[in-house]
């Protein structure tokens, strides 16, 4: 048989189920930078990796972004002899190799010859090496943690992704939410920079919502990847959620959960220099609205959840009174107040 | 009704009780005629015995000369007047009665309103009498009586009783005459100068009942003549109307001519679009082939270059081993597909060279001969043959690809062609449409307008001959009666004339004749066939300047006086023709004011006595009875005295005199000169000289 | 100077964007075959993304999806220095001779592709042949040269050998109709990004593909 012939029989809807339940969740969705590729294609391989073990896995393995392998300086060929596809690398394959440096989607990866599983020790040698400042991911899987290191170790700054949440109900949010802002977008610099035009003068810029979402998707995609799925802009009757999490791909919207996000700011970039004001009182109404819109989908979607978040950029932590709003609205809210400077860690 | 003559009424008694204006007898100015016989003194009111001949009212102004004499007039026509009357024009106006005009002309004269004021006549028809009484203050009839007999004392019993005893056609007939030709009051109407009131006095004294119909005959052509008018107006108003859409049809042949034309044009403009569209898609699909013969051309293109590509790539790698793959692709593509890929251009002018280059062995890079190589680069050489081979190929390939290209470039701008030009042809479609519209536009309707204008008209036009028909058969009729209205004037009207040339003379020294004529008057406004012949009389009379007899026409033609008298002439000549063997008759006269010349007065005394007595035939009385009731100021005492004939010692003149200075309340005047006002009343009636 | 026109222009970026995310992706390095068939699927699937293709069409050839233009682009861009060809050979099949290579993008690529990426339109092109070429790279590298040869539109049996593929039309593209029939299993069809319907039809592909090979044995 030829493979014309072959091509004609092959199209059936079992197939496609069969591909679809499998590649779905793979798939981040919509583009992500690079960086942010890495840190979701790498956080659910570490997580898959976690789940195959069939022995426990120690020590830490690094990821470190390479964008042009095959052009990269630093990827020297006498250091660097091996050469893989992570892709679809099983944990057995790689159980030895702690460093990995490789394109977005795992698929051409170089790894230098390095012995130590110490987690330390691994981050001295990146750093060493010319490659500190490169996005990496820190898998410790004795430890349950991703250490993500948005602009590379050798700046300190990481964020701590504990993966034992993995296994919590999905409806536990409020928990994410809060490990998310402590370790993602509390302070200014670092990965919760991205949403400061000037973190000094508490000056937004103007895509912060989609920043803080497109974060919290990949946060929470690799939190919620096993039980469930993770919509950006999922499309309702009555408009546009943020994020919506449905704790099972197909089937029923039993367990899913809707979330509303905001950035409130007292002022905000924009191109013509001319910065914009906002007052409590609009940013207040702003709120409701996120909590209306939180209610709504709820609502139009049959989620079982609805959050508002809101990441509290404004000039002053002052009193907005929405509490009572949300609570009439069946709405779980949460306000998160991101800090102008850098305290240390 | 029985057929019966003419009957004119004549009073001959009144009374008049609780009017505050005859209170009854104020013994200071009765008259003392030392006759045998006392007349009973009067306490209240007025009573009166008319008896024939003349009887003079005489009184001072504001006494109430004029309230008894309307008194005796309302007496008569109780409380109607004619509906629409012009005094000056008595026969114009419509033939109904009305209630009067001035319904408290006698209550508001007298302080108590004539609360119990009453009057009573007796009014005598030849040898009947009716005797009734009414209230002056709204002249309801309080009792009546027809010889004798008592019947219901209201307005129609009196009616039909009068109708019947005085033989005239209708009551309103009987108003008529009794207030313009009995009555002649202050208001002169006068009867001869106007032709309308003439002929309906004539109709109703000479043609009678045969005329009975007439003045219903004569509204009913009036309203059939408007009726007509009316509708000829609205015929007339269609018939303008279909003749403009006429005429703007009248331009519809060019219109339609147009139409037509530009329906033709249209057709072929959408011919045209059609062919070209249908052009259009053959053009479509010969340009998809050609664009796919384009893409397999130079897919076949590439693998001739690639086969050429591979021999010229194994040259250069021969000649050049140390060449890295980019010069040696470059070099050998370019060969091949005439394209560089450093530059760009797909134009390389040495292209040529490279390939005799390398054909005959020449060093790709400097050309130089094989002669001055160190090391010959063409060692082993590819095959010449499968060069030449792959190069012809590549050249066929090539030149398929361009005849293909340039196919499909034509392709391409004839369609562009096509396509502007239906791009035109639908934009002219559109205009043709828009034009179509608007012209078209008018047709249905101005087609429709016609048929609708022409339906009406047809209606119209109907209808107009049914209102001519009616209003000729109206004014047929009309003139029929006008026709028998004239015979029987004709008959009488000798009688007439006579009887005026009599009258007339006493009164006017002219020589003034009465002659027959025929008056054509337009009835209602409409000029074709809408008139009608009228029997008339006008007067002729001499003048100073005129020997000859000049119809006068109009009261203008003649003296004020003149005027006056020759009505009065004719109103005297028309009651003596008709009363002729029939009984007395009436005539009650308010003299005029102005001085008249003795003669004159003299004269008119005289006549009027002879009239009165009935004497004016040879100065015999026929036997029967006219009464005349006069009324005149005191200071016209020649007037009075003539009438009465005082210096004619043959007159009894104690029951001639209706005495207002004694039966009327004394106004101011006569309080202030009781004694003048008194001598003068005896002068007037001869118990003092006049001279005195 | 002979200006580009605004078509080349958009195919040359094209090939330069390829080439960057081909590398990007680790399909390190590219070789002319899967340029093609990348270049292909972007033209086939440019629908989903709501982006203008480059054409409509495709010869059905024997050696698979072909454009000879976007070829020329290919090298226009190795003679500027902004990509490399390695590996060049000329490997003769039943069907004659043909040209095979490998292409890479340069440092100089990278950074035109760089500077080209933030001019605005060039963006979202950049970020939709992106999307095609992760879910593509995504695929078995067994499969790859073959996953075009499989595709919905290019494979259909009912197109014979030489005949353009017209894709132009909505209902003619079966690949992009194929990919939205994955809209079925999701719970709410709008969930499905292009990239979502992209990687499953990827994935599609490969499977047939993957069945097929094993039936030819």
């Amino acid at each position: 048989m030829d493979l014309t012939s072959a091509m004609s029989c092959v199209s059936n809807d079992d197939v496609k189920a069969a591909i679809f339940s499998r590649e779905i969740l793979r798939n981040p969705g919509r583009s992500l930078s690079p960086s942010m590729q890495l840190l979701h294609d790498a956080g659910k391989l570490c997580l898959a990796w976690l789940e195959a073990a069939t022995a426990p896995m120690s020590g830490a393995y690094a990821f470190v972004l390479s964008e042009h392998p095959a052009l990269d300086d630093a990827i020297d060929d006498s250091k660097f002899p091996n050469l893989r596809n992570l892709q679809k690398a099983s944990v057995h394959d790689i159980i030895d190799t702690r460093i990995f440096v490789c394109s977005a989607n795992l698929k051409v990866s170089f790894s230098p010859e390095f012995g130590s599983r110490n987690t330390s020790q691994i981050i001295s040698w990146l750093g060493a090496n010319g490659i500190g400042d490169r996005p990496t991911l820190v898998f410790q899987p004795t430890e349950g943690m991703i250490l993500w290191y948005p602009d590379g170790v050798a700046t300190g700054t990481a964020i701590n992704y504990v993966t034992d949440l993995q296994k919590e109900d999905v409806f536990d949010l409020e928990k994410y939410a809060d490990h998310f802002h402590e370790h993602w977008t509390k302070w200014p610099t670092g990965f919760g920079g991205k949403i400061w035009h000037d973190h000094k003068e508490r000056i937004v810029i103007k895509r912060a919502e989609d920043c803080v979402r497109d974060d919290l998707f990949v946060y929470l995609s690799l939190v919620v990847y096993r039980t469930g799925n993770i919509v950006r802009e999922n499309l309702m009757t009555n408009g546009r959620s943020d994020l919506w999490i449905y704790s099972r791909y197909s089937g029923d919207t039993a367990g899913s959960a809707v979330v509303e996000l905001k950035v409130l700011r007292s002022k905000s970039f924009s191109i013509d220099k001319k910065a914009r004001t906002y007052s409590d009182k609009v940013i207040e109404e702003y709120v409701k609205k996120g909590i209306r819109q939180a209610s709504e989908y709820k609502a139009s979607g049959k989620a079982e959840k609805a959050f508002c978040w809101c990441f509290d950029a404004r000039a002053a932590n002052n009193n907005l009174p929405v509490h009572p709003n949300a609570i009439s609205a069946g709405v779980s809210l949460k306000l998160f107040w991101m800090e102008s400077n850098f305290k240390g860690r | 009704m029985r057929d019966r003559e003419i009957c004119f009424p004549v009073i001959r008694r009144v009374i008049v009780k609780n009017y505050a204006i005859f209170p009854g007898s104020n013994p200071d100015f009765v008259l003392d005629f030392h006759k045998s016989e006392e007349k009973p003194r009067q306490e209240n009111g007025l009573s009166h015995d008319f008896i024939n001949g003349v009887t003079v009212i005489a009184g001072i102004n504001g006494l109430g000369k004029t309230t008894l004499l309307n008194i005796i007039l309302r007496l008569l026509i109780g409380p109607l007047d004619r509906s629409k009357e012009d005094p000056n024009d008595i026969g114009s106006g419509v033939h109904e009665l009305r209630t009067w005009r001035t319904p408290r002309f006698f209550s508001s004269r007298v302080p108590d309103g004539a609360v119990d004021a009453e009057a009573s006549a007796e009014i005598w028809f030849g040898r009947d009498r009716i005797e009734v009484t009414r209230a002056l203050a709204n002249l309801q009839i309080r009792s009546l009586r027809v010889n004798d007999q008592n019947i219901t004392p209201d307005e129609s019993q009196y009616k039909s009783a009068i109708e019947r005893l005085s033989g005239l056609p209708d009551f309103v007939d009987f108003h008529f005459i009794v207030r313009n030709l009995i009555f002649c009051l202050e208001d002169r109407r006068n009867i001869i100068w106007t032709a309308s009131g003439q002929f309906d006095l004539a109709r109703i004294l000479f043609a009678g009942k045969v005329a009975a119909g007439f003045r219903k005959q004569l509204d009913d052509a009036n309203k059939k003549d408007g009726e007509y008018r009316r509708q000829l107006h609205s015929y007339n108003r269609l018939v303008s109307d279909l003749e403009r859409e006429r005429k703007r049809a009248a331009v519809r042949p060019g219109t339609e001519a147009a139409i037509a034309a530009l329906k033709v044009a249209l057709g072929e403009t959408e011919r045209r679009t059609m062919h070209i569209s249908e052009r259009i898609d053959a053009i479509s699909n010969e340009i998809r082939a050609c664009r796919d013969d384009i893409l397999t051309s130079r897919l076949h293109l590439e693998t001739k270059v690639r086969e050429h590509e591979r021999l010229e790539a194994e040259y250069v790698a021969l000649a050049f081993p140390s060449a890295d793959t980019t010069i040696k692709y470059v070099l050998s593509h370019l060969i091949s597909s005439h394209k560089c890929a450093v530059c760009g251009s797909a134009d390389s002018p040495i292209l040529e060279d490279i390939k005799s280059r390398v054909e005959a062995g020449h060093c790709p890079v400097c050309d130089s001969p094989p002669s001055s190589q160190e090391n010959i680069v063409s060692g082993e050489k590819v095959s010449a043959e499968r060069v030449n081979r792959a190069a012809k190929e590549l050249d066929a390939a090539r030149r398929a690809l361009e005849i293909a290209e340039h196919d499909y470039h034509q392709l391409i701008s004839e369609e562009k062609e096509l396509s502007s030009e239906k791009k035109k042809l639908q934009e002219r479609r559109r205009e043709q449409l828009h034009e179509l519209h608007v012209r078209g536009a008018d047709l249905p309707q101005a087609d429709e307008q016609i048929r609708q204008l022409e339906a009406s008209l047809e209606l119209a036009s109907i209808k107009k001959d049914q209102l001519e028909d009616a209003r000729s058969a109206a004014f047929q009729k009309a003139q029929a009666t006008l026709n028998v209205i004239r015979e029987k004037i004709e008959l009488s009207h000798s009688k007439v004339r006579d009887y005026f040339e009599i009258f007339v003379r006493e009164f006017v020294a002219e020589k003034c004749l009465l002659s027959m004529e025929t008056r054509r008057e337009i009835i209602g406004q409409s000029g074709s066939g809408g008139s009608l012949q009228f029997p008339g009389f006008q007067v002729t009379m001499t003048s100073g300047v005129f020997e000859m007899p000049q119809i006068r026409r109009g009261p203008e033609t003649v003296s004020e006086s003149q005027k006056e008298f020759i009505d009065l002439a004719y109103r005297m000549a028309l009651i003596a023709t008709v009363s002729e063997g029939t009984g007395g008759a009436m005539i009650v006269l308010e003299t005029p004011e102005a001085s008249l010349d003795t003669f004159f007065i003299n004269s008119a005394g005289q006549l009027l006595r002879k009239f009165a007595d009935r004497t004016y035939i040879d100065g015999e009385n026929d036997g029967m009875g006219n009464v005349l009731i006069a009324s005149s100021n005191l200071n016209a005492a020649n007037m009075i005295r003539a009438l009465l004939g005082v210096d004619d010692e043959t007159t009894e003149v104690s029951d001639r005199v209706i005495n207002l200075l004694e039966l009327a309340a004394p106004n101011a005047m006569l309080k202030a000169h009781p004694k003048e006002y008194f001598a003068e009343l005896k002068k007037a009636v001869g118990l003092l000289d006049g001279n005195a | 100077m002979v200006r580009l026109s605004n078509d080349d222009l958009r195919r040359r970026a094209w090939a330069l964007f390829i080439l960057d995310n081909s590398m990007r992706m680790g399909l390190i390095p590219l070789s002319k075959i899967r340029f093609h068939r990348i270049t292909y699927f972007c033209n086939c699937l440019s629908g989903l993304f709501q982006v203008l293709p480059l054409d409509t069409t495709v010869v059905k050839y024997v050696r698979g999806p072909y454009y000879p233009e976007m070829q020329w682009h290919l090298d226009r861009l190795v003679g500027a220095g902004l990509a490399t060809i390695k590996d060049l050979r000329y490997p003769m099949d039943p069907h004659g001779t043909w040209m095979d290579a490998n292409y890479q993008i340069t440092k100089s690529g990278a950074l035109a592709a760089e500077a080209l990426r933030k001019v605005d339109d060039f963006y979202s092109i950049n970020k939709f042949i992106s999307d095609i070429i992760y879910s593509y790279s995504a695929q078995e590298e067994k499969f790859l040269d073959s996953l075009a040869i499989f595709d919905s539109t290019y494979g259909n049996a009912q197109k014979e050998e030489g005949i353009v593929i017209d894709f132009s039309e909505a209902i003619e593209n079966l690949s992009v109709r194929e990919a939205d029939s994955f809209e079925k299993f999701a719970q709410n069809p709008n969930t499905l990004s292009p990239q979502d319907r992209t990687f499953l039809y990827m994935g599609y592909l490969q499977q047939i593909t993957s069945d097929a090979v094993r039936k030819v044995g």
